[in-house]
């Protein structure tokens, strides 16, 4: 186990060198970000004083050199905006962030699971065909404009939550349920033939023999055995979320990762864009681990190894 | 009393002066003068004094008279509303909170970028400047400053305002005003703000409230550049500098309150403001609290005042702004602005518009009129020149471009007929996302410009690639690639002289022409102040449009979807001052 | 395996036939009625798509800014000509025309990136399944890292580097979503890769070449291929999430992501501009996302009996 961690440890380590690599590459591609930062209209002689400053006419070895060991410091320079270091700006917005996440993955994997159990209750039957349709929905929809349309229709004309912006109940629950859509159509799916193939093994056998109901089988034997793989995707969906993440919070205003990466991109700011890859590759690397260690859990044969 | 008394006229000159202007006067007997007398009189001479110079005698003295009245009349009012409620008000009495969504979120809140509205939303509600123009006449107004005289052509002397603190506790005077000023010229700031204003300028203390502003060359428009210029706490920059980009510290109507990053900036009034007991601080602190918050799409911004959790939303659409002023509850205001949508052609070398009649032939082939009335959705006016009305320079004489593709079609085919291939590809070049629909005003420019015979296409472009494609003088540019942007310039200044340096002078960084009457003439009026300088900045400009050395379209109208709950309408300067707006009722 | 199984299908025959003819699945796919409707639904976009300049009531660039954003079932302004079926978008376009153009750019993206990705993808898979050890660590590190990375967080980066574009769309799209074909092939590689039909090549003398091209590929064509479907509408709804951040295609290029990215600030006056393509990516997508959930179902021994048989009834 100890040694499953330390490799698992020195995987990430690689994986987000190489990442880090990356991020410095394109970096260095794009275009010259001076002039966006002191506008369109400055002096030539201005530009390379600017440019002097951001240590942007070093030899790229220098560059690189600075860049690795100041993530290695937790350090990702400072903003080419701001002028204020980049990692605080980035820690700062991911409760927001994570906030957003928790409640999208406590609305998405309750109803979704009901819903794939629901539908692998009676498979082919009607209940079934119509969540199988509400769940390729909801990978087939263009985000943004369901949240605009939510903010329109919900917000605007019935009035039942907050158009935009960052706080409880009345605010978060469009911007979750706009990233949610995508995480419950798959989640469904893979519950429902998850427990599908449970329902085929010897013990639900066992359990119908006993005299249960169908509905105590599915939600009592075969759900939990079905727990594993549905959790296996966990992962996967981190991502999804991370994706809607960078769409909905422009839209919705929320202060979080996504939305100052966006702002971060379209600014050319590239210290705070590499100090955001470096957070969300943190972010998700430590989310796999944890979810390793719950599988490790929850999966007897291996525990018991 | 006389102090309590001074505090009750100056909150009601603002929240009451409109209601009760039907008030019967005569009714009432004016007891006493409550503003000092020998104050006013003598700022407003000193304020004729200078204006003189810049040869604006009669509508100064109008507006002198007009204020008197003003002054008069609320004195009366006063008196009538001390009579009628027997227990004094204070006049600082805010309440509830104010929230307005704005499109772009500041990365810093340094004093200086107040000059800008969309770079610090709320900042000029903390600082303030020395003097502030009146937008309607250009005239200037006083502010941190009390009165001012001209030295002489690059020296302006101010007279600052005693008593004034900066809400860190530390008093504004002439040095620390200087420490203030002179940061924010200086590189340290970016030189964003020296860029802007088109030179550097220097602050120098005479005597504790007297304070120089130099320039090294001759600048006339030095007493006008100060109302960009606004003045934090030099005590900041001299002892905390690293607070300087988070804290925003001024003498202003409000104070910061908390910047919560990606969401909101938030102000809270402030009980100490000197313009609560002075009618020169226009306005007065009614909200407790402002909101600024940031939301990036434009539906959003609007739906927040339609849900009612925004009073101003900054920016909407001309389609929004036909909702809102149907929707009950919510209104627009729709007010003209200094950005100018111009179309600047490749004008050298083997260009095909280095040939005049070219030129002529694409600005007659554009319909600006239904441009504005279709795609800008009647929110702008169709331009004629590169700067708006209110602008020094602006030639009354010159009439919109006509649309004529008749004309247009002539002209090029007697370009032909002199050997000139005018089926060669124009690009025209657009960045993107900068000007409202400028998706679809672009491909409509395409199909006018093609239908008299051009052969046009339409780039977008990334804000890199255009800075590489436009921000070149003619002498760097290469010579026959017939490009055709189309952009937007703001001329914040009010000044022709600063959109002909950049976009129309032989070195100008983004000039791609080199026009020797229309150069000789902008060099001639450099130095010169008044009309003068005016008559030759309308000649060159004149010459400028007659070549068709650059094209105009439209003079641009911002709109602002506002709640009814709010009384707030936008002025001229597109500034959503806090000391501005109060509730409605 | 049994190569010569009855083409009859549908006797209890110990084994299953192991050859049905294509007619037989399309048959099967048309007897689900959802199935069937989505498969009309894509054969209508893609010949629209193939036939635009037939199809096309309008040019879907000529603008006619007098009739600018009508709504949706507006008379020609012309006696006689084709109504606007689906309204007129800011430039007074016909937006049922610039539809079906705009499928040409946002099929093309999608699929083109969904090629590029799958021949990569499925190479990288087949190698490191193939030959194991430090090729298939290496690899398979990379897919695993970028199955948990924000695809889109990816192609931003990407494309704030190669700069807008079409083509550069494309490309991003495709290096972004390799990993999943490569995730795929690895996996049936390694199970196909002890079975006796490739020990029996090894054993024949095959090259490395001629067992994956011949006897491995193959027999992963239908799984790959379902996931290429899905991958399709994943890719044309990235496509409007790029269009959407302003770092995707850029106008006067016309993909459905960029009519409703254009469309969004008209939602509350003219709601058709971004509702109407918003529609058609949702179709699409739902449908190619229904074909391959059906595809799978039938290409699957353990579900594909229901599905033949009610074909065959």
């Amino acid at each position: 186990m100890t040694i499953f961690i330390i490799r698992r440890i020195l995987q990430a380590a690689v994986v987000t060198l190489i990442t880090l690599s990356v991020v410095f590459v394109v970096g260095r591609v794009v275009g010259d970000p001076v002039r966006i930062v002191i506008g369109i209209e400055a002096e030539e002689t201005r530009v390379q004083e600017v440019r002097d400053q951001l240590g942007l006419n070093d030899p790229l070895t220098v560059q690189y050199w600075r860049f690795m060991t100041g993530a290695l410091r937790g350090e990702m320079g400072t903003s080419f905006w701001t002028r204020t270091p980049t990692m605080p700006m980035v820690l700062e917005r991911l409760p927001a962030t994570i906030y957003l996440g928790v409640v999208t993955a406590l609305l998405a994997f309750p109803l979704a699971i009901l819903l794939g159990a629901t539908a692998a209750l009676k498979p082919h039957s009607w209940a079934d065909r119509l969540i199988n349709v509400t769940a390729l929905g909801g990978v087939s929809i263009v985000e943004f404009w369901l949240a605009l349309m939510l903010i329109l229709v919900v917000a605007v004309q019935l009035g039942w939550f907050k158009t935009s912006g960052y706080g409880g109940v009345e605010y978060v629950v469009l911007p979750a349920l706009t990233l949610a859509y995508k995480p419950i159509g798959r989640i469904s799916q893979m519950a429902r033939s998850a427990i599908i193939d449970e329902l085929r093994k010897p013990y639900i056998k066992a359990a119908r023999a006993k005299g249960l109901s169908e509905k105590q089988v599915v939600f009592t034997h075969a759900l939990k055995n079905a727990a594993i793989p549905i959790i296996t995707t966990t992962g996967d969906e981190v991502a999804t979320i991370l994706n809607g993440a960078m769409v909905v919070e422009t839209v919705f205003g929320w202060p979080g990762v996504g939305l100052l990466t966006i702002n971060a991109l379209s600014r050319r700011d590239l210290p705070l864009v590499e100090a955001t890859v470096f957070v969300v590759t943190g972010m998700i690397i430590m989310t796999n681990m944890l979810l390793d260690v719950a599988y490790t859990y929850l999966n007897p044969r291996i525990r018991f190894q | 009393m006389r102090n309590r008394k001074g505090l009750i006229t100056i909150s009601l000159l603002v929240t009451l002066g409109v209601m009760l202007a039907s008030c019967q006067p005569q009714v009432v007997e004016v007891e006493k003068v409550v503003i000092s007398e020998k104050e006013v009189p003598v700022e407003i001479e000193k304020i004729v004094e200078v204006e003189k110079i810049v040869k604006e005698v009669e509508v100064k003295e109008v507006e002198v008279e007009v204020e008197k009245i003003v002054e008069v009349e609320v004195e009366k009012i006063v008196e009538v509303e001390v009579e009628v409620e027997a227990e004094p008000v204070t006049s600082y009495a805010p309440s509830g909170e104010v929230v307005i969504a704005v499109g772009i979120e500041p990365i810093s809140l340094g004093a200086w970028r107040g000059f800008s509205e969309t770079g610090c939303p709320g900042c000029r509600s903390v600082t303030e400047q020395l003097v502030l123009r009146n937008y309607d006449n250009g005239s200037m107004m006083p502010s941190l400053a009390t009165s001012w005289e001209r030295i002489d052509d690059s020296r302006v002397r101010f007279y600052l305002r005693e008593g004034v603190n900066f809400t860190d506790g530390s008093p504004f005077n002439a040095e620390m005003a200087a420490v203030s000023i002179n940061h924010s010229m200086s590189a340290e700031s970016g030189g964003t703000l020296a860029d802007y204003l088109g030179g550097e300028m220097s602050a120098e203390a005479v005597d504790e409230y007297t304070l120089d502003i130099f320039t090294a060359d001759p600048d006339p428009m030095i007493l006008q550049k100060m109302d960009w210029v606004s003045i934090g706490s030099g005590q900041q920059l001299l002892e905390r500098l690293d607070t300087y980009d988070t804290e925003i510290i001024g003498t202003g109507p409000y104070m910061l309150d908390e910047w919560k990053a990606g969401e909101s900036i938030s102000f809270v009034g402030n009980p100490d403001w000197w313009g609560n007991s002075s009618p020169e601080g226009l306005g007065a602190v009614s909200f407790e609290k402002a909101t600024y918050r940031f939301l990036a799409e434009d539906t959003v911004r609007a739906a927040t005042v339609k849900a009612g959790e925004a009073h101003i939303a900054q920016y909407v659409t001309p389609d929004d702004c036909k909702d809102l002023e149907s929707n009950s509850g919510t209104h627009c205001d729709l007010e003209a602005s200094v950005e100018t949508m111009f179309i600047r052609p490749d004008t050298h070398g083997a260009s095909l518009f280095s040939d005049v009649r070219l030129r002529r032939a694409l600005m007659h082939s554009i319909d600006r009129q239904l441009i504005v009335d279709t795609i800008l959705g009647g929110a702008a006016t169709v331009a004629s020149q590169i700067c708006n009305p209110s602008c020094a320079g602006h030639n009354p004489d010159l009439a919109p471009v006509v649309y004529d593709p008749d004309y247009a079609k002539f002209l090029i085919a007697e370009a032909q007929a002199d050997g000139i291939d005018t089926s060669a590809e124009i690009r025209l070049v657009a960045r993107i996302a900068v000007i409202p629909q400028i998706a679809e005003v672009m491909p409509a420019i395409q199909e006018m410009v093609n239908a008299v015979g051009f052969n046009a296409v339409v780039e977008f472009m990334d804000p890199d690639a255009f800075g590489k494609a436009l921000v070149l003088n003619w002498k760097d540019t290469p010579e026959d690639r017939n490009l055709v942007g189309v952009h937007l310039h703001g001329n914040e200044i009010l000044d022709w002289a600063t959109s002909y340096r950049f976009y129309m002078s032989c070195d100008g960084i983004l000039s791609v022409m080199c026009d020797e009457e229309a150069e000789r003439l902008w060099e001639e009026a450099l130095p010169l102040t008044g009309e003068a300088r005016v008559k030759k900045m309308q000649a060159s400009n004149l010459r400028v449009v007659d070549q068709a050395l650059i094209g105009h379209v439209a003079h641009m109208d911002l709109a602002y979807g506002i709640s009814d709950d709010l009384d707030w309408k936008v002025n001229l300067d597109h500034r959503i001052l806090l000391r501005t707006m109060k509730p409605a009722r | 395996m049994n190569n010569t199984g009855s083409q009859d299908f549908g006797e209890s025959v110990e084994g299953r036939p192991s050859k049905i003819s294509w007619l037989r699945y399309l048959r099967g796919l048309f007897s689900d009625t959802t199935t069937a409707f989505a498969i009309i639904f894509l054969m209508l976009i893609f010949i629209s798509t193939v036939a635009a300049e037939v199809v096309a009531p309008y040019d879907p660039i000529k603008t006619n800014l007098r009739m600018r954003n009508m709504p949706p079932l507006t008379p020609a302004v012309e006696d006689g000509s084709f109504p606007h079926v689906l309204g007129t978008d800011p430039l007074g376009r016909d937006i049922l025309s610039r539809l079906i153009y705009g499928a040409r750019v946002s099929l093309l993206v999608g699929l083109s990136s969904a090629l590029v990705s799958g021949t990569l993808g499925t190479i990288l898979g087949l190698l490191a399944g193939y030959y194991r050890g430090i090729v298939d660590d290496l690899i398979m590190r990379l897919v695993d890292f970028q199955m948990g990375f924000p695809f889109l967080l990816l192609a931003l980066l990407v494309l704030l580097a190669l700069g807008p574009g079409f083509w550069s769309v494309i490309f991003v799209l495709a290096i972004v979503r390799w990993m999943v074909y490569a995730r795929q092939a690895r996996g049936m590689t390694l199970a196909y890769r002890e079975t006796p039909f490739i020990d029996a090549a090894r054993v024949l003398g095959c090259s490395d070449a001629r067992i994956i091209f011949r006897h491995l590929l193959p027999n992963m064509a239908s799984p790959l291929l379902i996931l290429g479907t899905l991958e399709v509408a994943g890719l044309i709804l990235g496509e409007a999430a790029l269009s959407f951040l302003g770092f995707g295609l850029q106008p006067p290029s016309a993909s459905w992501g960029l009519m409703i990215s254009g469309g969004r600030q008209y939602l509350s006056s003219a709601w058709w501009l971004a509702t109407i393509p918003g529609f058609a990516i949702f179709f699409t997508a739902l449908s190619l996302n229904m074909l391959a959930s059906s595809l799978r179902s039938i290409t699957d021994p353990l579900h594909r009996e229901r599905w033949l048989m009610k074909g065959s009834d």
